[in-house]
Parts: structure tokens; sequence; C-alpha cells
């Protein structure tokens, strides 16, 4: 197996959401256990390595390892959401835990050594994967990300005419959303229900799916960080009672639907009006 | 060749050209299996919910940026590769469809937006396989349905939009 580019050793890994019934299914060497033991928050191979005193390139195939056993992921965030969840926004942060995405690691053509022969499914990607290694810098420029993959031995692939699609992982600023404030009406408003606002946008977008399509564009445009605050984890588009309490989630979604859909929340009557308090 | 014009040509919208997607993904259900799948709640996800046992990603570019992916389980391919006519049922053959499906649905597409939409060579991958080399958005849509009793979905997966000045 190739050793992992230099840059691989950076990339973050986290424990999936639904590791516990991965896990609970799994018989892995001890020296595994080992590493996924150090996932509980996020980790590097590097860092891995470090804490276990291995390679670094044994850490990484490990994590790797686990990865394919979905007991964890690789951990990627936006330049925006990691710069609202460093408290110190001009600090540089430690080589070894740089979150930005540098580099995507291709799938193997192999599958990696597995002690379990059940996870030992052949991937169909195989190379080429052409991914450039930029250095690992904190910087708000645009990186890119460029892939071709093939499917060899499909039956059906079709042409393309550059083969080649070159996604860039827009690094952009946050909008200005805490600087303004919920104004007219609504500024009182103990909360703004999402129901009508999602149909608002629904209904703009033109149809069932276009308008879905529509609302996703718009919450793409809010912060991640916002969406965790609020524990939007998981949105029904059609069926959620959820009211905003946070002004800030609000202010970032009235601006992202101006921006998006050409929309102003002002027009769409979403306020939860405060509640007076019942008498014994 | 002339190179074409920007000015001149339509707007696509990303949900126009996203929509044909799932569009394209009922008709080929139509064509092959007999009916349309019934689609069913769609859901924004900021942690998106673990693959079926057989999913095609499909990358995007131009009108609009990302991947879809299809994500199928294999008694529903099971079941398509039975209308095909195919007696196949190992891994390699559910890869092979889910990857066809994929195939005829990218082409549609392009077909449609020419290239105000780009799109990659589709690939598919098991459950078992490590997530693809793709960008992971902050939120994605999944869009579940559900055909001859199977649930599979289509998961939408945009890059952010760029900051307003």
């Amino acid at each position: 197996m190739n050793p992992p580019l230099p840059s691989a050793i950076l990339e973050s890994y986290v424990r999936t959401p639904d590791f516990e019934d991965h896990a609970a299914t799994l018989e892995l060497s001890p020296a595994l256990w080992d590493i996924f033991a150090l996932t509980e928050n996020r980790v590097t191979a590097a860092a891995v390595a470090r804490e276990l005193g291995i390679e670094a390139a044994a850490a990484h195939l490990g994590l790797r390892e686990l990865a394919g056993h979905r007991l964890v992921r690789q951990h990627v965030q936006s330049w925006r959401d990691y710069r609202s969840a460093t408290p110190a926004p001009a600090a540089r942060p430690p080589e070894t835990a740089a979150p930005v995405p540098t580099h995507v690691t291709p799938v193997p053509a192999t599958p990696p050594p597995a002690p379990a022969p059940a996870v030992a499914a052949t991937p169909v990607v195989t190379a080429p994967v052409a991914i450039p290694v930029h250095p690992v810098a904190v910087s708000s420029a645009p990186k890119e990300i460029r892939f071709a993959v093939t499917p060899p031995g499909h039956r059906r692939q079709a042409a393309t005419p550059s083969g080649v699609i070159r996604l860039s992982l827009r690094r952009t600023t946050p909008p200005p959303a805490a600087a303004v404030p919920p104004t007219g009406s609504s500024a009182s408003a103990a909360g703004w229900r999402l129901r009508p606002i999602l149909d608002a946008i629904s209904r703009h977008g033109g149809g069932t799916v276009t308008g879905q399509l529509l609302a996703y564009r718009v919450f793409l445009g809010i912060p991640g960080e916002l969406l965790d605050r609020a524990g939007l984890y998981s949105l029904s588009l059609t069926a959620n009672d959820f009211t905003i309490r946070d002004p800030e989630f609000y202010a970032a979604l009235r601006h992202s639907v101006r921006e998006v859909a050409g929309l102003e929340l002002a027009t769409i009557d979403c306020a939860v009006e405060p509640s007076v308090p019942a008498l014994p | 060749m002339n190179a074409p014009d920007p000015a001149a040509a339509p707007a696509v919208t990303p949900e126009h050209a996203l929509g044909t997607f799932v569009g394209h993904v009922c008709r080929y259900f139509e064509q092959i299996g007999g009916s349309r799948p019934e689609m069913l709640e769609p859901v924004l996800e900021r942690r998106p919910s673990p693959r079926l046992a057989n999913t095609g990603y499909m990358a995007v570019a131009g009108a609009a940026e990302g991947w879809i992916a299809l994500s199928l389980p294999d008694a529903l391919l099971h079941r398509l590769l039975a209308d095909l006519g195919e007696t196949l049922r190992d891994r390699g053959a559910l890869l092979d469809l889910t990857a066809e499906m994929a195939g005829t649905i990218t082409s549609l597409a392009r077909a449609e937006y020419g290239e105000h939409l780009r799109v990659s060579p589709p690939f598919a991958i098991d459950a078992a396989a490590p997530e693809p080399p793709l960008p992971v958005p902050p939120v994605s849509l999944k869009l579940p349905f559900r055909w001859e009793s199977h649930e599979a979905y289509l998961r939408i997966a945009l890059l952010p939009p760029p900051a307003s000045p």
C-alpha cells in the first residue's frame, strides 16, 4: 500500500453519530481499539501517533480502517465554521490540529487490511484520483479539490466533456447576522415559527421539489454553528413545528432568505407573540 | 466553434438544474420498474444519515456545484434486476446497476442543460467503503422516496454560497 501523503496525517476524524451500533457488531484488533479510544474528540493521525508512540502512517491507516467500519468519519468544516468555533480569531491554530480540509484522501483501489472478513467488500472506485496537495495554511482564499473518478467495470459510464469537475470549497465570511437585529414588529416577538417561512420559500420556489431545493439553499447560507446551537441537526421541510428562539439565527435566516430567495421575512407572518403568564 | 455567450444563455437556477435529477430518477423507475416512486418527507441534515447498501455519486458543477448521491437498498436493486431480466445478484451486479442508474440520470441531465450543468462520470460504492473524496457541505438535503415498498433516498449536497459583500 502506498504511504499516505504527508498532509493526510493532518486529516481530522471524529466518531460517527451511530458508532455504537457499528461497534457493537465488530471485533477488531486491540491496536485499532487503542486508536478508536482516542477519537472521543476529533483527532488527526499525527496526534494519534504522538499519543500512542506509533508511526503517523500507521495511525493514518488505522483511522482509515476505523472509517471503513463506520466508527469514525473525516471531520471537515468550512473556514466560517472554524473561525466561529475558534475563540481567538487572530491566533494561528496548532499545525497538527488544522481542521481545514486542504486534502481529501482518495478512496483506495484495494480494500484496507481488515481483520474481519465481513468488511472486506471491494470498493468500486479506483484510480485515478488526482488531488493536489496544498500547503496547510489558514487562509480565507478558496481552495480547490480536483478529482476525476472512473468506475471501470461499470456497464455504463456516460462521457463528459471535461471528465473532471473542479469543486471549490469556498471559504466564506459569515454574513453580518449578529449585527442586524430583528426590526419592526418582529423585534418584540418571543420567537419565530419556521414552518410559515419554509412554506413561503417553497411557494416562492415554484413547486414541491424546486421549492424544497430553494429552502435547502437558504439554509446553506446559515452558519453551521447557529444550526447546531438551535439543535437543528435534522429538520423536516414539510412537517416541523420548530420555533426560532435565537435572534442571531433569525437574523441569519432573514439575510439568507433575502440573498438566496429574494424574499423579505418581514412579509411573512411567523412571529410568536410573547406569552402571557396564566393566572393561578 | 464559437464560445457560448453567457449573456445570451437562459438563466438556469440551481433548483431547476437539481430538480431535473429528481425527475429523471422518477422516470427511470417508471420506465424500468413500471411505476414512479413516492417522494417522502424531505429532511435537511446537518449530519448525514448512514448510506444504504449501494450509493451512486454524481458530482455537478455550473448551475449547481456539489454532488448528488442516490442511495439504494439491496432489495430494491434485486427487484430492478429482475425487471431487467438479469440473473446476477452479487455485490458487483448491484453496484453496476447503481452506477448505471446514476449514469443514465446524469446523461439525461447533461442533455437537458448542456454546458450549464457539468456532471462528472458517476461512480458507485457499497456501504462498507470509506466516504468518497467529495466536499462535505454544512447541510445536505435528503430526499427519501419509496418504490414498491422499498425506501431509498437522494442526497443533494451543495457547496455554501459565497459571502455577499
